[in-house]
């Protein structure tokens, strides 16, 4: 008893985070390890969302000036379809290809102009929206689910301690205290990867709806303006 | 989305790597070394045992009579002691002015002869009467003597002082508990004659117990019910019968206490026969006594 009792002291002496973790079982090594990997993921996700949003931000900006400058749109057309676009100035771009297929077309009626027009620039739309929220659901599945794994890393280290309980024949705490450390070790990993996805996917959601608004706004806009165009051409 | 994956790669294996480095090991929990408590685990028969009283059996242990003749004998001594102090007490006044060696000498003798009397039994009256003769010499020693039998007067004085309507209600409240004091008596259910070695369980005690209060009708409200607490002794045959008509041991004033007695003696004989006790016991459960407590049986 005593033996036993002073021989698991002995083994838990160590209790630094990383021998906890080359103590723990290899299921718990995998979740942990698996863990962090997502832990990893969900920052680079984050720090890509980050940079990304930030940069569609200011294009729009520098566009939506540039566009409510008064400056020509088949001028600004020139200089925007030799380059690779985002946001609304990709929106333009798609609009304006589609206008002037029309017109330079030499097609007769331009009735269904408009409703081309639409088409053209929902997709757009779609497709600016696909790539601002791509990955963004990993966010929302490690901040669901990383906590669970955590979780099951956990349950499975105690029932491990708990099987060494009854392999030893004792009820003293030191043979349990470092399985279930390292078993809470698990729960820690998840939390950690866990609590940054679910912050970080609220952010960039609400961001990108904030995006996506505006680009609708914008799409309306210029197919008012374009509506009002074939009027006056008509 | 590469610059991304670099960044968060490089941070988490800095930070894990700071974790493990930098963050400090928690501290050991420092155990207080607990000495380990001897439990005795002690049989219930020997406390049920030592509960039973038999008036013949002889002590088991002789210490206990003989700190009961301590506390009389100060009464007695008194007296010795009183005469020396009152020869010392005027001879302390006398003393305060002249300290003369030949006045503390003849006290001396004087509780020299009362010593050899209670001497002998008793080292503690060996040290009073060497306290008197000290007064002489210490003042501080002298009252002393005085305050002791004292003592036993003060209790009385503060009686007297507070003799307040109220409080005369209160000490008489607290009298009648211990007058009545059924429950300070640890058994209920007595045995006169047997050994100990064969003794009722707990279990059959209780349910010998059950079944007498069963069948035992009392009024509810009749009385206080302490005051009716009935005391049955019974004498039983080996097949459970009852050999002969039960007694009441106690006796207690009013009509209610007739009643409670009768009910009693009615539900001893209404309860027969007590086939159920064991027969090997017999010894033990041939003369028993009941107590009919209505206090405890409502409380159940």
């Amino acid at each position: 008893m005593e033996d036993l009792g002073q021989a698991a002291l002995n083994a838990g002496a160590n209790i630094s985070l990383w021998s906890l973790f080359l103590q723990a079982h290899l299921i718990v090594k995998i979740v942990m390890i698996g863990l962090v990997l997502a832990s990893v993921w969900c920052w680079a996700i984050v720090i890509d969302k980050t940079i990304l949003y930030r940069r569609a931000k200011a294009q729009m900006d520098r566009f939506e000036q540039v566009f409510w400058s008064g400056q020509s749109l088949e001028e600004l057309y020139r200089n925007l379809s030799q380059r690779n676009n985002t946001g609304s100035a990709a929106l333009f771009v798609t609009a304006m290809r589609e206008w002037k297929r029309t017109y330079e077309g030499g097609a007769r009626s331009v009735g269904g102009l408009q409703m081309r027009l639409d088409k053209v620039m929902d997709v757009a739309i779609a497709q600016q929206i696909e790539r601002w929220e791509r990955r963004l659901l990993i966010l929302a599945t490690v901040g669901s689910a990383g906590p669970f794994i955590g979780l099951f890393g956990t349950v499975w280290g105690i029932m491990t301690s708990f099987q060494a309980i009854a392999a030893a024949q004792t009820t003293n705490l030191a043979v349990v205290a470092p399985g279930i450390a390292e078993a809470l070790l698990a729960t820690a990993l998840g939390l950690l990867a866990a609590i940054p996805a679910v912050i970080a996917y609220n952010k960039f959601s609400s961001q990108l709806g904030r995006l996506t608004t505006r680009l609708e706004g914008f799409a309306d806009e210029f197919s008012a303006i374009l509506s009002r165009q074939m009027d006056e051409r008509a | 989305m590469k610059t991304g994956l670099i960044l968060s790669s490089i941070a988490h294996v800095a930070i894990m790597t700071w974790g493990v480095l930098a963050l400090p090991e928690p501290a050991r929990l420092e155990a207080p070394e607990i000495d380990a408590l001897p439990v005795d685990i002690v049989p219930f028969e020997e406390l049920s045992q030592k509960r039973v009283g038999d008036l013949k059996a002889e002590p088991d242990t002789p210490p206990p009579p003989e700190p009961a003749p301590t506390p009389p004998k100060p009464v007695e001594t008194k007296t010795p002691v009183e005469q020396p102090q009152e020869e010392p007490a005027p001879k302390v006044v006398e003393a305060t002015p002249p300290p003369p060696a030949p006045e503390p000498a003849p006290p001396e003798p004087i509780p020299d002869p009362v010593e050899p009397e209670p001497a002998p039994p008793e080292p503690e009256e060996a040290k009073e009467p060497e306290v008197a003769p000290e007064p002489k010499l210490d003042f501080s020693k002298a009252p002393p003597p005085r305050m002791r039998p004292k003592p036993p007067a003060q209790p009385e004085q503060p009686k007297q002082e507070d003799f307040n309507s109220d409080k005369i209600a209160a000490l008489l409240n607290k009298q009648k508990p211990q007058g009545a004091a059924p429950q300070q008596e640890p058994q209920q259910l007595g045995v006169q004659a047997g050994d100990t070695s064969n003794q009722l369980s707990q279990n059959e005690i209780d349910f010998l117990r059950r079944q007498l209060e069963s069948c035992w009708s009392l009024q509810a409200g009749m009385e206080a019910a302490e005051s009716i607490a009935v005391r049955v002794e019974m004498v039983l045959n080996i097949d459970g019968t009852i050999a002969g008509p039960p007694r009441v041991l106690n006796s207690g004033a009013g009509v209610s206490f007739q009643i409670a007695s009768e009910r009693a003696l009615r539900a001893v004989q209404a309860c027969a026969p007590y086939s159920y006790m064991p027969q090997e016991k017999y010894d033990t459960w041939s003369v028993i006594e009941f107590n009919f407590d209505p206090s405890k049986m409502f409380q159940g």
